[in-house]
């Protein structure tokens, strides 16, 4: 019996565009966390112990210890690690001492970095949100062409969007399909 | 001032004769400078009409643009920006645009008045759907709708200010030009492709020089802020809650072009400053919508802007100052006892009769009777516009607009340039912006004496589109019409592509003269959106063909295809549906071979589709319990349970089977199609219901990739792939056991004993990374049982054999006793809808039963109603209906699973399925809903 190998949701897909790509990348571990209830400052104090940081704030994406948090509802939170754990929800509830519900979420989700000059061009046409103008390491969730999507903004060429792993091909087709729009004009 | 591009000429066709104009041309203009004087038929009467604006407010001048196979109908000549081979028709008439036959309608007019059609044509009665309806039908109505597919593509977008402005007349520009200088993020936007409003259209001077030298130096500074955005053809047109604004971009006429033809912009704008101008209103007097009266700014914007003379000898009608700016040979103004009785020149204009008897001759005729504030987008956010009486129009009550839109310049009634100069100052003080000196220009004061319309026996148009008359407007009032809403729609005045911008106020005026009000008292109609059409097209945007709806694809997507998956959509789901092999003459031999082999050996189908929801906290079994109608605090860690979900109303909402993982920890399995409803069920009860539990939830369905192993030999492939430290013999991992497990060395996974198919089976889940690899790897390894993929054909056959409750069961109409499931709904505990599965009257002697023919060769239909033999096929004697059907390889008889009257008592008894839809009326007997396995022995070996 053979180990079994990964594969990305996309099989790895790139395209670029004058001013414009779009690459998937392996992610590592994306991990969901939830205050337990009653427990709130405790996690606060074991979030800072484990990660060196205070929780984000809503919009607002920190980069703590191998990776970034993010904001994701009222008492929850998201983190990006690099590298692959497959256990990282075990360790890290360990590490939390009892304060926080973990999940796995690694592989729901596509990742995708944009890069470019014209990303915000193409990004306009596709995404609700006011990205051009957010600050660095904005995030936040929302939807484009009726998927959800969670949008982090590293810097001002670089996007990272994440999208759920089963409607990732319907994405990346919108998400071309827009990028041919705007780059045809 | 001419801003046309001469060195730059464009061909084009109307009504297949050629045609040359030149950059910077409307078709419009383009046509009136190669003489072109009819170009439409009127929507009744059929007469024939030429070019009357110059703008959005053009109510004559539609026509068809054609290219690529395909047709857009009602578009305004005065808005589609020339381009090289632009091919345009006129429509509306039978025959050519000069001889139309309809024109017929003119002569017969006196019977044809404002609802004719509601008084005529009513005898016989027969008639009025095979006869009247279909010719009136054919008649009515504008252009002609291409019936091949669009076959232009058009797209969204979303945009984000802090100041919009719309309309890039003088005001527009001053403000936008202030608030960029502060470094606001500023759109602005206007209709037409040249921004300038109407400094394009007037021989104005600015700051002592011509006004196009202010206008070229201000867009070039504005295009040099790179924190404003110009937007040339961009509509805005509609105002929506929390400073949402529509806007509509048109980048080309062209049809079937490579690119985008339009785009839907979606605006959140901080602030807007609407600075969208006046429109020009006509004077209603006999036949005046001969081809060849225009608007006076019309005949100036052509000559000014365009370099087209639209007459050598043209009189003018005003009844105001601004229209004397119009460069005409006769001046008849109202203000002096003047006025027009009648216009002659059925295809042009060639004179004109006075009031005084004097007739003249001519070969064009500009009308101005006042203006009109653009008013509009003030009342999408519930502004009602106010009269003026010193203007004699509507203008915005400013007063009581919502904070964030102000109206500035003509717009807010304010004509002169220097007074829209000093509105866009103030308003930009006001925005906390600083303010550039105001440009030096004319300050005109309005002088205007209202004069609407010229009473007399001929026809005088008020609303050239729709050919409603002053006539009509009294007949209606005479009628009973009084309120203005009525007279609208009894008319149909104001509506169609220019939705009343020329002619909704005079007909104000005409309704007011017929009931002795003034205009304010007979009201004014409120503006919706849109302010100006658009295509049904860009509200669809790229959500057309591949990307009208996501698709999902599961975990073993690509391995299905290869191995020769046929796909089934089940919601977003694509799921393989059948595994067909070249051996197979059909479907159906694909789907019993998969359940035989299935029964007879091992199946595996991806589930990864069901619905997973990851429940922990210390309450989460006191949840569970709430949202079941079974208890699940008491299950055991390493334990599965099925679970019926009610919803509120008591009637049954979904059900699935929950895994304890432990003391904290629990999968709730959802069906495929209810994954979204409960997710936000839950959520609710989470939020809302039960705030004070320790619970969360939270979606891993896409997160793990699921696998069905079921078969006599689901045991031995499992133990193949599941690493020897765990131990799955029916000993140590019995029926409904769950737990946490690796695969494949070392691989971390989950194991459920669960069966949906009946036979022994489990369900076991990868993080969805190693889905691919691992129903290769489970395929491989069974190929020594001869494994195989099955598909939801499969799937569903053996449920009905099973007589397990799915969608067609779970139907909304269905309560816990009708499935047989009252015993589960425990009565130790609440939960959700418990008291109202109790109510009367929800017939809980209704039973799923199981349906076989009584010939076995007899084919079963869904949706077939359940008689009592012997009783006569009528609804009241109806006793249930057949809700799933299958062939059954394994019992070689179709068998069905129904709903019946007294089901639970009625077993063995003969009934008939009568379905009138699909004329099969079939004799079955009702035997268990079980119909392989009853007794549960192959699911527990």
């Amino acid at each position: 019996m053979s180990k079994l190998t990964r594969t990305l949701p996309l099989d790895g897909f790139t395209r670029d565009w004058p001013g414009f790509a779009i690459k998937e990348h392996y992610m590592g571990e994306l991990v969901s966390l939830a205050c337990v209830l009653g427990e709130e400052k405790n996690f606060v104090t074991q979030f800072k112990k484990t990660f060196g940081k205070t929780p984000p704030k809503p919009k607002q994406m920190v980069e703590i210890k191998s990776g970034y948090a993010m904001w994701s509802g009222q008492g929850q939170y998201i983190l990006l690690l690099s590298g692959e754990n497959i256990q990282a929800d075990i360790d890290i509830a360990a590490k939390l001492k009892g304060t926080a519900y973990v999940t796995l979420q690694s592989d729901g989700w596509a990742s995708l970095d944009i890069k470019g000059s014209r990303a915000f061009d193409v990004l306009e046409r596709f995404i609700p949100l006011d990205i051009r103008r957010a600050p660095d390491n904005f995030a936040a969730r929302t939807s484009a062409h009726h998927i959800a999507v969670i949008v982090l903004k590293l810097s001002g060429t670089e996007i990272q969007l994440l999208t759920p792993r089963s409607s990732a091909h319907s994405f990346l087709e919108g998400l071309v399909h827009t990028a041919e729009n705007v780059m045809n004009a | 001032m001419s801003l046309m591009d001469k060195s730059k000429p464009l061909n084009f066709t109307f009504n297949n004769k050629s045609y040359q104009g030149f950059e910077g041309d409307t078709l419009a203009s383009a046509l009136l400078r190669a003489g072109v004087k009819v170009v439409a038929r009127s929507f009744k009467y059929h007469r024939p009409r030429g070019i009357m604006g110059a703008g959005s407010e053009e109510p004559n001048a539609l026509v068809e643009i054609h290219g690529a196979g395909s047709c857009e109908p009602n578009r305004r000549a005065t808005t589609i920006k020339l381009f090289e081979g632009l091919e345009a028709r006129s429509q509306n008439h039978m025959g050519s645009v000069n001889f139309d036959m309809l024109a017929v309608n003119d002569f017969i007019h006196p019977f044809l008045a404002a609802g004719f059609y509601y008084k005529t044509f009513m005898w016989p009665k027969a008639f009025w759907e095979k006869l009247y309806e279909p010719a009136i039908r054919r008649a009515a109505g504008l252009g002609t709708l291409s019936t091949n597919a669009d076959p232009d593509s058009y797209d969204k977008g979303f945009l984000h200010c802090d100041l919009l402005v719309i309309g890039a007349g003088p005001a527009g520009l001053l403000t936008a030009l202030n608030a960029g200088r502060a470094g606001a993020q500023v759109i602005l936007a206007d209709e037409d492709f040249k921004m300038g409003g109407r400094l394009l259209s007037e021989n104005f001077e600015i700051n002592d020089n011509c006004a196009s030298d202010w206008l070229s130096q201000t867009l070039g500074e504005l295009e040099s802020l790179s924190n404003v955005r110009l937007m040339p053809r961009t509509s805005i047109y509609g105002v929506y809650d929390h400073g949402i604004y529509g806007g509509i971009e048109t980048v080309t006429d062209r049809i079937g072009t490579d690119g985008v033809r339009q785009i839907l912009w979606r605006i959140y704008a901080k602030q807007s400053v609407l600075a969208a101008g006046a429109t020009e209103r006509p004077i209603a007097f006999a036949n005046n919508d001969r081809p060849g009266v225009m608007l006076a700014s019309a005949v100036r914007s052509y000559a000014y802007r365009f370099d087209v003379n639209t007459g050598e000898n043209i009189a003018l009608l005003t009844n105001n100052d601004d229209g004397l700016r119009t460069d005409a040979a006769h001046i008849i103004d109202t203000r002096n006892g003047q006025h027009i009785v009648d216009v002659s020149g059925r295809k042009g204009v060639t004179s004109i009769t006075l009031n005084t008897g004097e007739k003249i001759k001519v070969d064009g005729l500009a009308m101005s009777g006042g203006w009109n504030p653009n008013v509009h987008l003030t009342c999408h956010k519930r502004g009602r516009p106010i009269w003026d009486e010193t203007l004699s129009c509507f203008v915005p009550d400013t007063d009581n607009l919502q904070p964030d839109m102000t109206v500035i310049g003509s717009a807010n009634g304010t004509f002169s340039t220097h007074g829209v100069f000093e509105d866009a100052t103030q308003i930009s003080k006001a925005l906390g912006y600083k303010t550039a000196e105001i440009p030096k220009s004319e300050d005109t004061p309005v002088n205007l004496s209202p004069f609407w319309f010229v009473k007399g026996k001929k026809r005088a148009w008020v609303d050239f589109q729709n050919d409603v008359t002053v006539k009509d407007i009294a007949l209606a009032h005479q009628e009973g019409f009084s309120s203005v809403e009525h007279v609208k729609r009894y008319t149909t005045l104001g509506m169609a592509t220019d939705q009343g911008k020329t002619s909704n106020v005079t007909g104000l005026a005409v309704l007011a003269d017929a009931t002795g009000r003034t205009i304010p008292e007979t009201g004014t109609t409120i503006f919706r959106p849109p302010y100006t059409p658009v295509p049904i097209g860009a509200f669809a945007g790229a959500h057309r063909g591949q990307h009208f709806k996501p698709t999902r694809l599961t975990p073993s997507h690509k391995y299905a295809s290869e191995t020769g998956a046929t796909f089934v959509e089940t919601g977003y789901w694509k799921r393989a549906q059948w595994f067909a092999r070249k051996s197979e003459k059909g479907w159906r031999d694909s789907v019993d071979r998969e359940v035989m082999m299935t029964r007879n050996s091992v199946g595996i189908c991806d589930v990864s589709t069901l619905g997973k929801i990851d429940i922990q906290g210390k309450d989460a079994g006191k949840f569970l319990n709430k949202v079941y109608v079974n208890t699940f605090s008491t299950l055991k860690p390493g334990k599965c349970r099925y679970g019926l979900m009610l919803r509120e109303d008591g009637m049954a909402m979904d059900d699935g089977t929950s895994a304890r993982l432990s003391d904290t920890h629990y999968i709730m399995t959802t069906t495929t199609a209810k994954a979204g409803p409960v997710f936000t069920h839950l959520e609710f009860c989470r939020q809302v219901l039960f705030p004070q539990m320790d619970v969360h939830l939270i979606s891993t369905t896409d997160q793990w990739a699921q696998f069905s192993v079921a078969g006599p030999n689901a045991r031995k492939l499992l133990q193949k792939i599941v690493d020897i430290e765990f131990d799955i013999s029916n000993e140590a991992f019995p029926y409904m056991a769950c737990g946490e497990v690796t695969v494949c060395d070392g691989l971390r996974a989950r194991l459920f004993r669960l069966s949906f198919s009946g036979e022994l089976a489990y369900e076991i889940s990868v993080p969805a990374r190693y889905g691919d690899a691992l129903i290769r790897e489970m395929m491989r390894q069974g190929e020594e049982f001869q494994a195989i993929m099955y598909g939801t054909e499969a799937l569903g056959v053996m449920r009905i054999e099973k007589g397990h409750a799915a969608g067609n069961e779970l139907d909304g109409r269905s309560t816990a006793a009708h499935l047989g499931l009252g015993g589960f709904v425990s009565k130790k505990k609440d939960c959700i809808g418990k008291v109202l599965s109790q109510r009367e009257g929800l017939a809980n002697d209704v039973r799923m039963v199981g349906l076989m023919p009584t010939n076995p060769k007899d084919r079963l239909t869904n949706g077939a109603h359940f008689m009592t033999l012997g009783d006569k096929e009528t609804p009241e004697n109806d006793q249930g209906h057949m809700s799933s059907v299958a062939w059954s390889p394994s019992l070689q008889s179709y068998i069905g699973l129904g709903f019946l009257k007294d089901g639970a008592n009625r077993k063995g008894e003969v009934i008939k399925a009568v379905d009138y839809m699909r004329d099969n009326h079939v004799e079955v007997k009702v035997v268990s809903a079980h119909f392989v396995d009853p007794d549960g022995e192959r699911l527990r070996v």
